[in-house]
């Protein structure tokens, strides 16, 4: 099927696309939790990293992220045909996937404008319902 | 050309049936699910299951492309589509035959000819079996009139695009005939978008027996006997049991040969079964319809036959013949099956699912279920209700009974009501015990008294 990519290279691709975002943006910070990474990227006058205030404080502290991810998932069963990059900044419309049942294409759109900051799947993957495809944070 | 890895497009106890009919058979199974049916049996048990979509049927099971489209990239070269969902329309096969998948089943030209109620009279009349008396397209009131009078009342009028009684409707006299055709027209264009109508005799007191079949699509046919499911409400089945013990041997041996002309007639491949209505005052069958495709009380002709209906009906989609000639297949014996509804027969039936908070399933003696059930399990509001198929086998139909009693009462079922305790009712009944039951005799007889006096 999919090659499958060498892990730590792609925590390094996902990182520099994240800066990129955080630079276009002008965000001063993001933290992206993932199943078994998380990243934090701040800038000098950003907020402090809530990684180390976890281990630092008992109670836990309150984690709502500064820019909340929303998870977009497959609607139905489905060959991945092409998917979004980490990175990419999309208007309310703008294509993130395209599927397609039985050859005949389709497309998952952005419902809102934002930043993809990760990505779940890989063209030629069978996706089904509910499949994450990608986590995106909505602009502004 | 055998299939190696079958993709079952079903769900509930038909799915669960299927992936063990092929896993006797060696053979790899990817079950459907709708997100409502991750947590399945059948999901459990199978090699890989594959979510098609949401709970609703119309965005999951019953969409041919995600169907297909699940089998042939979850590698599956034969595909299984059990009763009901898309087992009867033409379109499943049509696809799977695009795409390379063997279809357990009859070709689509052959589903949509059976599926079509007048076709399937021609072909039957073609092949020799007798029909209803009746007439063919009643295209107005005059007509129903004229019919009525000629076939003699009490009649139908059915829908031609209906099914499962629905849009049929009695008329006892001309005036009926002509007021009945107007309104049962009317609503068959509302509901099928065909109100074309057609028009047989109405037998008061009629029995449902059917025939097993099982063809390989070159014009042979065996049969496994016949089944009567005369006990119904609203046109559902509650009870079904092989053989029909209210025919002669000659009229069995009669309606056997009828229900084979007419598959062989079709060189029918896979499975089916011939309904027909039995006149018990005339003694006379006449052939009603086919289903193009296994059916839920097949278990009964599998007690007395001691023959795998699935398992063959997934050898021939692998190309193989019929495994044994008609001399080979023995019916003895007596078999008895309740569908198992999770529905509340003293509130008219409504459908009441739930959690199941306790299964102590029968043991003994020729006694099966067919379940996917189990304590704890959830059964969703969005598919039928049936909860699974009690099935007893006895020497003789006493001693089916007997033994069906018997494992109706060590049944436990807690957290949703059933139909156990109204169909323990049924079987008890003297007229069920002198076997002198017909088509209305639920509804007139016995259920008049259901819910009036404390179980």
């Amino acid at each position: 099927m999919t090659e499958q990519k060498d892990p730590v290279a792609a925590a390094i691709d996902d990182a520099r696309a994240l800066m990129d975002a955080l630079i276009a943006n002008d965000w001063s910070e993001v933290h992206v939790t993932g199943d078994d990474f998380a990243i934090f990227i701040a800038k000098e006058d950003g907020g402090s990293n809530p990684m180390l205030a976890l281990a630092e404080v008992d109670e836990p502290a309150d984690l709502a992220p500064v820019h909340p991810a929303k998870t977009i998932s497959a609607p139905h069963v489905a060959t991945l045909d092409w998917i979004a990059a980490v990175g990419d900044l999309l208007e309310p419309g703008q294509v993130v996937a395209r599927l397609s049942v039985l050859d005949e294409p389709s497309e998952i759109t952005a419902p809102r404008s934002g930043t993809i900051v990760r990505v779940h799947a890989s063209p030629g993957d069978l996706v089904e319902f509910g499949t994450p495809l990608v986590d995106l944070v909505e602009a502004g | 050309m055998a299939i190696k890895r079958l993709f079952v497009a079903n769900r509930g106890e038909i799915a669960l049936r299927v992936v063990r009919a092929a896993q006797a058979l060696g053979i790899e199974t990817v079950v459907a699910v709708s997100d409502a049916d991750r947590d399945t049996a059948a999901a459990k048990l199978a090699d890989r299951s594959v979510v098609l979509g949401p709970a609703a049927a119309a965005r999951s099971y019953l969409d041919p492309r995600l169907v297909v489209h699940a089998a042939r990239e979850s590698g599956c070269d034969g595909l299984h589509p059990g009763y009901g969902f898309l087992s009867e329309r033409a379109i499943l096969p049509q696809l799977c035959e695009e795409h390379g998948i063997a279809f357990v089943g009859p070709r689509p030209e052959v589903i949509d000819a059976l599926g079509d109620k007048l076709r399937a009279r021609a072909m039957a009349a073609a092949a020799g079996v007798p029909l209803v008396p009746g007439s063919e397209n009643v295209a107005s009131a005059a007509d129903a009139r004229r019919e009525g009078d000629r076939i003699g009342y009490p009649v139908l009028l059915k829908a031609s695009a209906g099914g499962g009684g629905r849009g049929m409707v009695i008329a006892n006299n001309g005036d009926e005939a002509e007021a009945g055709f107007q309104r049962a027209s009317a609503e068959a264009e509302a509901a099928f978008g065909d109100g074309t109508m057609f028009m047989e005799r109405f037998v008061p007191q009629a029995r449902h027996v059917e025939v097993q079949l099982m063809g390989d699509g070159q014009g042979n046919v065996l049969h496994f006997g016949e089944r009567d499911c005369s006990v119904q409400r609203r046109y559902q089945k509650l009870i079904e049991e092989a053989p029909c013990a209210a025919m002669s041997d000659d009229m069995r041996a009669k309606l056997h040969k009828s229900a084979v002309d007419l598959a062989a007639s079709v060189n029918y491949r896979n499975a089916g079964t011939a309904e027909f209505l039995f006149d018990v005052r005339r003694q006379e069958f006449y052939f009603i319809e086919v289903n193009a495709r296994i059916q839920v009380e097949h278990p009964v002709s599998e007690m007395i036959s001691g023959f795998d209906l699935v398992q063959e009906q997934i050898r021939i989609a692998g190309g193989a013949g019929l495994s044994v000639t008609q001399d080979q297949v023995k019916l003895t014996g007596h078999a008895i099956e309740c569908r198992i509804n999770a529905e509340d027969s003293t509130r008219d039936f409504m459908p009441s699912p739930g959690r199941i908070t306790r299964w102590v399933p029968p043991t003994g003696e020729g006694i099966r279920l067919d379940s996917h059930m189990h304590e704890g399990a959830l059964i969703p509001p969005y598919y039928d209700s049936m909860v699974g198929k009690l099935i007893a086998y006895g020497a003789d139909r006493r001693q089916a009974i007997e033994r069906l009693v018997e494992a109706i009462d060590s049944f436990v079922i807690e957290g949703v009501p059933t139909t156990l305790g109204l169909q323990r009712a049924i079987v008890t009944h003297p007229d069920f015990l002198e076997n002198r039951i017909h088509t209305r005799w639920l509804e007139q007889v016995l259920l008049p008294e259901w819910g009036k006096e404390p179980v």
